[in-house]
């Protein structure tokens, strides 16, 4: 059905517009903003202001509003862009009774006066886009504060340094930490092999010592907190609930333990990787004479594999007397002192060889042969040796489990625990109160391990430092009428944030863990799923009965893209009217329909680029969706060049450009020289 | 009551009985600048200082390098951390001061900070951003640089100014609609009284100009990673120096200012890996194939770091679109036209033969590294805190945080050791959960 | 579940090419649940035919079009129109013929098939409606959907690597799956007896199935 857009009648909007300390008096009529918007009928009033981003301004122009009328329930801001003013408004907002989700805010400045070349222009797009605004409030749902009480403890999974780090920096802040390790020791990798870290100091023993003596310390002081509950030989069984209340079954000795958490942190290993360097090192006594050490085989290995070869190496020869070989493609060398250890191992007597294509090993004998294209003297050279270790690290089988263990919970390359995705470093997951530290989410160096830990342990501090979180009661909503239980939402959702309401039939989202994208929305068949504020009536009132050029925007990216631009001095056609939307996943077809069917020349969807979409996949199902209708377009014979998608990043706006003006037709530069 | 509409949804939760302590943060990169941002949302009162006219540190000189894929460079990430500091509520940002002495504190708090403010002739606090002073300066002093951070405070170039050269002008002052300009503002000194420090001062990246055999600033079409950047940020592309067209054969040489004792600062330092550099030049190098898929680049290289999730598709890729050739090379001769001769030794020599290759490109990026700033060793005196083999802050151990043999000290970011945005950020985070849980 | 896919969109404007004023009808179950016909649907398809020509098309969604009660809503709609195009399956499109004979009825989908939800988006067949199930000596996979030729005494020799000769790409074979479950359950044994020829009398063949509960039919 076209909802007409709907007008309030209810005198209820009160409008405050800013001219920019007079700045914008050449470029906008207010006089003619007042008045054409005064005749709204749902606009009680409107104040023009001179400095609304200084406090005592917004206070008075605020004041003075709801001083000259009584029924004012609703408001529209005509400034600059929002997070210049948004602090002060904040404070002023403190003590009104104006609910939350009653106020809209337009950028008249970047997005209107900046980017039009005539004034004229410019103040019939600023009344059109406060017009869209009073339209778009008057639909506008109050929003509620509601407090959610969390459990402050902390669930650790794992034992080794970022474990460890993560429980004493949480019990430092204040939290209860469990920490459950699956092997009878804590320490990890780590404790097992100090000698492989020799770059942690300019000399290869000392490291070893300096490496031994702070697992010593960080098991110390575990082990020694008592707001720290070490389970060790104990392993994780199920995971319920949500962020601020987590319900976790753990397997200690085949007992079983009921532990409730706030956060989680999966902080084990992941790899096994050093096995075969490991006793080796330790073995005082048979080395080998001549040792082969292979690596990059398996695929290019990390920061942890060099550290531990090179150790090993450099051990192996000074130690023990040993001739060792190391044949690598790439030596990394990227972590302070590393680049020390790899002189010291080859001044050491270590011979490194980097080979092109991986060198191929066999059995003659009691001795095995390793056969590469050797790069420096251009041939192919066969040695033999007592020993050859494959240095690699596999990827390791073990986080499968807690994949599996844990729903909805997003996986990265190689394994990790963390999706492959900007927005969640250093070390979030997709879900909610679920954190990595260490090799779980791919960190594999022993400082930045234990700088995961603290990371996290900031983290969630912020998250859980009272015994109640306070959040706006604004996550996405299904309406149990409509909702069919197809479980759409459910799968889709990016941040397992969707359950099913046995009792009631009804999908449910949680609003802890929701984190307002909009996708759900966008892909219910029933309609059944709304987000507060951007729900599809007030939408479609603020594209509005006459839409020309409607550009959704991310407000990630597009959106800041196009105040750098206007920022920048560029200028473009007055027909684009930006609608701003939290992730363009939430850009429902039939918004961009409605837009078609009342007369929008283009429509264009601009978000974050596929792979750094802050909600992962809202940007790649804008993208599907617009393909797949403009093939429908297509075959229907409507012209689908009227539907396009973009992808850009906030720091992009020659792209914001691009894309906008491709309705153009013609490149109109006019950048003010920087 | 109206809460702001900025992620996450949760408010800033204000614990009730929290102690409100005083952080001086020294340098506004990203590494600061979250630290700054993370402090302030724990409700700790932040002074963000900051050497530069402009805040955002080398970050901001960066731009997406998207090709149909994202590479995860995270620009965008430090972006949206620069946007979210300068709105911060408890973060007092100056710019154009640094700190010259640190004392022992009076009034309760531990250390007094003494700082030095040079006259930057704008109140950020009340600039509104509007640009009107830009376009109404007689002499075009004022200008506009790091853009990405909103309001745009102008810059003063005062060696321009009319009032410098003992000429009468006040049309800046008079046509600023907010008063925030003072042309009076003239270098002072203040006092804080703080609980910690924060040392974020970021890095300087090698010039190759100063003691390097590849005639930067010589020849033409030499230019460094950094130079590349900041082009690709802001005009799309590369183009050659010399004639402004696009280069159809480039060349990247890694581990300029890097891997070597030829760049040392003092005999002592050792050599290290800046960790940075393949990362960012392989990158800048699949975003201009991507843009000009007729470009020939090869890439002279020691070992290519690997960084992140993903590395080894984005290797393989690299390798598809890319010539490697394993070699530093040891001189760079002018040729005709601009080009450029990149002269090598391979590693492969057949027949015994020591050979000398020589390739012609259009143009060369040196990938510089990153190396202590000049200063470091001033603010480390001053500050009584060590600095490492490497000219960097801080010794190293096992633990996360380097040893700065100084209560209610702390360094975050590039100043401490090489590393990337995302290491930076990490560790910014981490040093935010130290300061949190000292105080 | 049953699912069905929309047809191409030339084809529904083929149907209905030359009517003035159209009803675009939804279904609200089966159909919604398979993206195919629901109320999202609905309003992107009248919208794709309101731009591409002159009709005039109006919208509306129903909990079943399997059932006469609910069409009650929407009388005086589809009596305005001179034809209903129907998002339903089969089964809905033929009671928008009952239940409004003097209006051309179009489908707007092609009902595909009894099947499962294998993840979002994604839907496969696994029982046909065959009216004998027997899936309890078949550890629970239905050798009637699942092989390709209804094998009912094990697999054919172009079971490869556990796929069907038939697709080897995307068809699993059917038995191999069978003899997984009943190896799991330890109950292999169950597959030395001869499973019977199924009772063709109760599969569809020679008119519409018809099923009765005594108890409350004709109450």
């Amino acid at each position: 059905m076209i909802q007409k857009a709907e007008q309030t009648n209810r005198g209820d909007v009160g409008i405050v517009l800013c001219d920019c300390g007079g700045t914008l008096r050449g470029r906008l009529d207010f006089d003619r903003l007042r008045k054409q918007l005064s005749r709204l009928p749902a606009v009680a009033t409107v104040k023009l202001c001179s400095k609304f981003c200084q406090q005592n301004e917004c206070t008075k122009a605020v004041k003075s509003l709801f001083r000259n009328s009584n029924h004012i329930t609703r408001l529209v801001i005509g400034a600059c862009d929002r997070g210049i003013f948004d602090a002060t408004l904040h404070e002023t907002m403190q003590g009104n009774s104006l609910g939350e989700g009653l106020l809209w805010c337009v950028n008249i400045r970047e997005h209107c006066a900046w980017v039009t070349g005539t004034p004229e222009v410019a103040t019939n797009k600023s009344a059109e886009v406060l017009t869209a605004a009073v339209r778009r409030v008057g639909l506008a749902s109050a929003i509620e504060s509601k407090k959610v009480p969390v459990n402050q403890n902390v669930l650790v999974i794992g034992g080794g340094v970022a474990a460890m780090q993560t429980a004493v920096a949480l019990s430092h802040l204040g939290h209860r930490v469990t920490l459950v390790e699956k092997s009878k020791k804590l320490g990890g990798l780590v404790a097992e092999m100090p000698e492989l870290y020799a770059y942690v100091a300019s000399c290869s023993s000392d490291s070893a010592s300096l490496v031994q003596s702070r697992v010593d310390e960080l098991i110390k002081q575990v082990m020694g907190d008592k707001h720290i509950c070490v389970q060790t030989a104990a392993s994780l069984k199920s995971v319920k609930g949500e962020f601020g209340n987590f319900t976790c079954v753990i397997d200690s000795g085949g007992k079983e333990q009921v532990i409730s958490a706030g956060a989680l942190v999966l902080a084990g290993d992941s790899a096994t990787t050093k096995s075969e360097l490991a006793p080796l090192v330790h073995n005082g006594g048979e080395v080998p004479k001549r040792i082969a050490i292979v690596i990059d085989v398996l695929g290019e290995q990390g920061r942890s594999v060099s550290a531990g070869v090179l150790s090993a190496a450099e051990l192996l020869t000074k130690r023990f007397g040993a001739e060792v070989k190391l044949y690598c493609h790439n030596i990394r060398v990227s972590t302070v002192g590393l680049e020390g250890l790899y002189r010291r191992a080859r001044q050491g007597g270590v011979v490194i060889i980097k080979y092109e294509s991986p060198p191929l090993i066999s059995e003659q004998g009691n001795k095995t042969v390793v056969k590469v294209e050797e790069p420096l003297v251009g041939c192919e050279i066969s040695e033999e040796f007592d020993l050859v270790i494959m240095g690699d690290t596999a990827a390791a089988n073990g986080n499968n489990e807690l994949l599996s263990l844990i729903e909805g919970l997003q996986p990265g390359p190689e394994e990790t625990l963390q999706a492959d995705s900007v927005w969640l470093l250093p070390t979030k997951t997709n879900r909610e109160g679920i954190f990595v530290a260490g090799l779980a989410g791919g960190t594999d160096e022993l400082r930045d391990a234990q700088t995961d830990g603290l990371a996290t342990a900031n983290q969630i501090h912020e998250l859980l430092k009272n015994k109640e979180v306070e959040i706006l009661d604004d996550a996405a909503v299904v309406d149990g009428d409509k909702c069919v239980l197809c479980l759409t939402c459910m799968r889709i959702c990016p941040h397992g944030a969707v359950s099913i309401d046995v009792d009631n039939s009804v999908a449910s989202i949680s609003a802890v863990a929701c984190q307002r994208c909009g996708i759900c929305a966008a892909v219910c068949p029933a309609g059944a799923i709304e987000l507060p504020r951007y729900t599809q009536k007030e939408i479609a009132a603020e594209v509005g009965d006459r839409p020309q050029i409607t550009v959704f925007a991310c407000e990630n990216s597009a959106y800041p893209a196009a105040t750098a631009a206007a920022t920048n001095g560029s200028e473009y056609d007055a027909k684009v009217r930006l609608i701003r939307v939290p992730c363009v996943g939430k850009v429902d077809p039939r918004d961009v329909l409605q837009a078609l069917e009342r007369g929008a020349e283009k429509v264009i969807i601009l978000g974050c680029h596929l792979e750094s979409c802050q909600y992962l996949v809202g940007s790649t199902g804008a993208a599907k969706r617009t393909e797949r209708l403009n093939r429908e377009l297509e075959k229907a014979g409507v012209d689908n060049k009227r539907v396009v998608f973009g992808e850009l990043a906030s720091m992009e706006p020659a792209k914001f450009l691009e894309y906008v003006r491709i309705c153009e037709g013609v490149k109109n530069e006019k950048h003010r020289e920087l | 009551m109206v809460v702001s509409n900025r992620k996450p949804s949760y408010r800033t939760q204000i614990q009730t009985n929290e102690k409100r302590v005083c952080v001086l943060v020294i340098g506004a990169g990203i590494s600061g600048a979250t630290v700054a941002e993370r402090l302030s949302r724990a409700g700790q009162q932040v002074y963000l200082i900051e050497k530069q006219a402009t805040i955002g540190g080398h970050v901001v000189e960066m731009g997406c390098k998207a090709t149909d894929v994202c590479l995860r460079c995270n620009v965008c990430v430090a972006n949206e951390l620069l946007r979210s500091v300068v709105a911060s509520p408890n973060v007092r940002i100056h710019t154009l001061t640094e700190l010259i002495k640190l004392e022992a504190g009076t009034n309760g708090s531990r250390y007094t900070a003494v700082l030095k403010h040079k006259p930057t002739f704008v109140d950020r606090e009340k600039c509104i951003g509007c640009q009107v002073c830009v376009g109404v300066c007689p002499e075009k002093c004022i200008n506009l640089t790091g853009l990405r951070v909103l309001p745009a405070v102008p810059v003063f170039n005062y060696s321009l100014c009319r009032r410098a050269k003992g000429k009468e002008c006040s049309i800046c002052e008079q046509t600023c609609p907010v008063d925030a300009i003072n042309m009076q503002d003239k270098s002072s000194q203040s006092q804080i009284d703080i609980d910690a420090v924060v040392i974020a001062t970021g890095y300087e990246p090698y010039d190759p100009a100063v003691d390097c055999s590849y005639g930067y600033r010589r020849a033409a079409n030499i230019i460094t990673g950094i130079d590349a950047e900041r082009q690709l940020a802001i005009e799309g592309e590369i183009t050659r120096p010399s004639d402004g067209k696009r280069p159809k054969r480039i060349a990247f040489i890694q581990c300029v200012g890097s891997r070597s004792e030829l760049v040392h600062r003092r005999p002592d330092d050792t050599d290290y890996c800046s960790a940075v550099c393949c990362a960012y030049a392989l990158r800048m190098a699949q975003l201009i194939k991507y843009k000009d898929n007729g470009a020939e680049l090869t890439v002279f290289y020691m070992d290519i770091q690997n960084f992140g999730k993903g590395f080894d598709d984005f290797y393989k890729k690299c390798k598809d679109k890319m010539t490697f050739i394993r070699s530093r090379p040891y001189e760079i001769k002018q040729g005709q036209n601009g080009t450029l001769q990149v002269r090598f030794t391979p590693q492969s020599l057949p027949e015994d033969k020591i050979q000398v290759c020589e390739q012609e490109f259009d143009l060369v990026v040196l990938a510089v590294g990153i190396r202590p700033r000049p200063d470091a060793t001033k603010l480390a005196e001053a500050l009584l805190i060590p600095v490492d083999e490497q000219g960097f802050f801080g010794l190293k151990d096992a633990s996360p945080m380097p040893a700065l043999q100084r209560e209610g000290i702390f360094v975050a970011g590039a100043c401490e050791s090489p590393k990337d945005i995302q290491s930076c950020m990490a560790q910014a985070e981490a040093v935010s959960a130290a300061v949190i849980s000292e105080l | 579940m049953i699912v069905a896919e929309q047809k191409p969109i030339e084809e529904i404007k083929g149907y209905l090419a030359g009517h003035k004023r159209i009803l675009v009808l939804g279904c609200g179950t089966c159909v919604t649940v398979c993206l195919a016909g629901g109320e999202r649907e609905v309003a992107t398809l009248a919208s794709i035919l309101r731009l591409s020509s002159d009709s005039e098309v109006i919208e509306n969604t129903i909990e079943r079009q399997c059932d006469a009660e609910f069409f009650d809503a929407i009388k005086d709609q589809a009596a305005s129109c001179d034809a209903i195009l129907s998002m339903a399956c089969g089964v809905g499109v033929q009671m928008v013929a009952k239940i409004f004979p003097d209006k051309p009825i179009y489908p707007a989908l092609n009902t595909m098939f009894c099947g499962t939800n294998d993840g979002a988006g994604q839907w496969s067949e696994n029982c046909l409606a065959c009216g004998d199930c027997k899936l309890g000596i078949f550890g629970g996979v239905c050798p009637v959907t699942r092989c390709s030729k209804s094998l009912l005494n094990g697999p054919c020799g172009g079971s490869v690597d556990g796929k069907c000769e038939v697709d080897p790409e995307n068809i699993e074979c059917g038995w191999q799956l069978i003899y997984d479950r009943l190896k799991t359950l330890g109950r292999l044994d169950v597959l030395l007896e001869n499973a019977a020829p199924r009772d063709w009398s109760r599969t569809h063949d020679g008119g519409p199935r018809r099923l009765s509960r005594e108890d409350v039919a004709g109450l």
